[in-house]
């Protein structure tokens, strides 16, 4: 009995979790709309999950973050791609940090770019995302990351003479591939390269390193 | 197999190899990102960070959130890499488990932005493994024992179920994507800068046949895995695929910890008698005394690299025509030259089985014990060594003629 009683409770405990996971997991339906708030309290600590993976589409196009100086003569430096480096370093060995280390510095170019999207779209009513506290914050947050990392790129371009940096720019590339049907035919590698620039911003007291 | 729960531990040897499997997977995780930890976990780390809220959870889960306890994330770290370390080697593994699981939490909420599948399976899996006895013995018997027998099996149960479930759901909803459904998915997805590659994406530009296909087999094998993993039959060849589609994850997209941590998750799948007959090869092994052809020039080059390669000292290098053992002189003429011949303290081993227990000796060669047990167990081993010590081109030298350099 006592044996019976024990495979009983584990089966029954399994299967309890079995449901939890295919109502927090499954689409809306009517399960979801009875049991849902039961299955979010239920998963939402220890067994948060997310198994989109590339799904429903795998993301079109690429953003890539571009950053140029101003020197002390306010004169610009050409436009560069900071992260290069790490990328030609990741393609080249793949048992490395350098892939999480690209997935964070894209992470400011993606937050940046959706924010400022969000932005673009027209808002009509005081709900809208654009006007969200939480769109505010992360555009606060995405862009003084953007900026510190921006200055700290700057400063690290001359390391063994101190360079007066006047002031920084960044902008966002969003880089869309050509479409297969044309990919044989086009020798070019993007269709096309978007651009979302931000306001060039004055160092503090001429930036001096 | 539900009714004999609270009778027995159906999974025990694999339950212990995959705990094994998973804090390893958790150590490298951290290993690979301590040299940027300043820049990744750092006070003034490069991510957009939460906010400690104050909840019971974020007191034991997100304290590195804490703003007085964020410069100290290097505590954390080492530890996390300690109690990983103490779990693989077994010492209090549940207790190292938990310890593992909740220091790894801390981390990644400093960095949510690096996580991706991989982790989320990984800190599911930990989870779930604190119901699993891991530790390779069986509980002892009690009245408390039928239920740490059932509450054990369902859990380890409950891991196959969650790896089932990842690629039912992934491959559900990749049903509603049209570049899925149109076969491209895989040309945009190496066309990325984030996880292409310039040599496949080039491929995948030339031959986009390529795409289709991959495109096709992935959201096959996705909807396939839920089902035929349970099948005895089919689960060696679903295993063999996956493992192709997660390494080319991991090597050609670039998402390495994600591609390990979904290989790994195929161990939960592997029998418990197998499990048990390879952590059995591992253990420390007796003096093996073996007989090489003095007159073959291949076995003899084996048979150095063999003692250099002998940092234990478990293998005494003996001739197959006039050996100075007792044990390999006593046996016929004719079978110590048709195959090698071997003794152990326990007994005696010819042919394939001979090369498997001498490579069992060598440390350099114990990653490739799995794959020598199943080519030993298939029968495919044997098959080929007939073949290679049966081959005119083996013999550089004749019988007591041979001149070794």
């Amino acid at each position: 009995m006592r044996y019976k009683l024990a495979t009983g409770l584990a089966a029954l405990g399994l299967a309890f979790h079995l449901f939890m996971m295919f109502v927090y997991l499954g689409p809306p339906n009517l399960l979801q709309l009875r049991f849902g708030p039961l299955a979010q309290q239920y998963m939402r600590h220890f067994f948060y999950q997310n198994w989109h993976l590339f799904s429903p589409n795998p993301a079109i196009s690429s953003s890539k973050f571009a950053v140029r100086c101003a020197n002390g003569e306010g004169q610009w430096s050409e436009w560069k791609d900071p992260f290069a480096g790490l990328q030609e370093r990741h393609q080249l060995t793949r048992i490395t940090g350098y892939g999480k280390m690209l997935m964070m510095f894209g992470d400011i170019a993606q937050s940046l770019k959706e924010v400022a999207l969000s932005e673009m779209k027209p808002c009509e009513d005081k709900g809208c995302i654009a006007n969200s506290a939480f769109n505010r914050e992360i555009k606060q947050q995405a862009e003084a990351l953007a900026t510190r990392f921006s200055i700290a790129y700057c400063r690290q371009q001359h390391p063994d003479r101190p360079v007066q940096v006047s002031a920084i720019q960044y902008k966002i590339l969003e880089l869309f591939p050509l479409q297969f049907t044309e990919s044989q035919s086009n020798s070019k590698k993007w269709d096309r390269v978007g651009e979302i620039p931000f306001a060039p911003i004055a160092m503090p007291q001429g930036g001096q390193s | 197999m539900i009714q004999s729960w609270s009778r027995r531990e159906c999974f025990l040897h694999t339950a212990k190899l995959f705990r094994i499997a998973l804090l390893v997977w958790c150590m490298l995780h951290t290993l690979l990102l301590l040299p940027f930890h300043a820049t990744i976990w750092g006070v003034d780390a490069y991510a957009l960070r939460l906010t400690f809220d104050d909840s019971w959870y974020a007191w034991i889960f997100q304290l590195t959130l804490h703003p007085a306890v964020a410069p100290y994330y290097l505590c954390f770290i080492f530890a996390q890499l300690l109690s990983a370390g103490l779990g693989i080697f077994g010492i209090w593994p549940r207790f190292m488990l938990a310890c593992t699981y909740i220091l790894t939490l801390n981390i990644n909420s400093l960095t949510g932005v690096i996580l991706d599948g991989g982790n989320n399976l990984s800190q599911l899996l930990l989870v779930y493994l604190l119901l699993v006895n891991t530790s390779g013995r069986p509980v002892a018997d009690g009245p408390w024992a039928p239920w740490l027998r059932a509450i054990s099996n369902a859990g380890f149960v409950l891991c196959q179920l969650q790896v089932a479930i990842v690629y039912l759901t992934a491959g559900l909803l990749k049903s509603n994507g049209h570049l899925w459904q149109n076969g491209m998915a895989l040309y945009y997805l190496f066309q990325s800068e984030t996880y292409g590659h310039p040599l496949i994406g080039q491929l995948m530009r030339q031959w986009p046949w390529l795409s289709l296909i991959g495109t096709y087999t992935t959201l096959i094998f996705q909807w396939l895995f839920p089902i035929l993993i349970w099948s005895r039959r089919w689960r060696p060849y679903l295993i063999a695929f996956g493992l192709i589609l997660h390494l080319g994850i991991a090597f050609g997209m670039g998402l390495f910890t994600f591609g390990l941590v979904m290989c790994l998750s195929y161990l939960l799948f592997v029998p418990d008698d197998a499990v048990r007959i390879l952590l059995a090869s591992y253990r420390f092994s007796s003096p093996i005394r073996v007989g090489f052809d003095e007159s073959c020039g291949l076995c003899q080059r084996f048979a150095r690299l063999v003692l250099k390669l002998d940092w234990l000292g478990l293998i005494r290098v003996d001739g197959a025509h006039q050996p100075a053992d007792p044990s390999l002189a006593a046996l016929p003429y004719a079978e110590r030259i048709t195959a090698i011949q071997s003794f152990s303290a326990e007994q005696r081993y010819q042919g394939f089985a001979t090369l498997v227990q001498i490579l069992r000796r060598l440390p350099v060669l114990w990653p490739v014990i799995p794959v020598l047990l199943v080519l030993e167990h298939s029968g495919w081993g044997e098959h080929a060594y007939v073949r290679i010590a049966t081959a005119s081109w083996r013999r550089s030298c004749d019988a007591g003629a041979c001149s070794l350099p």
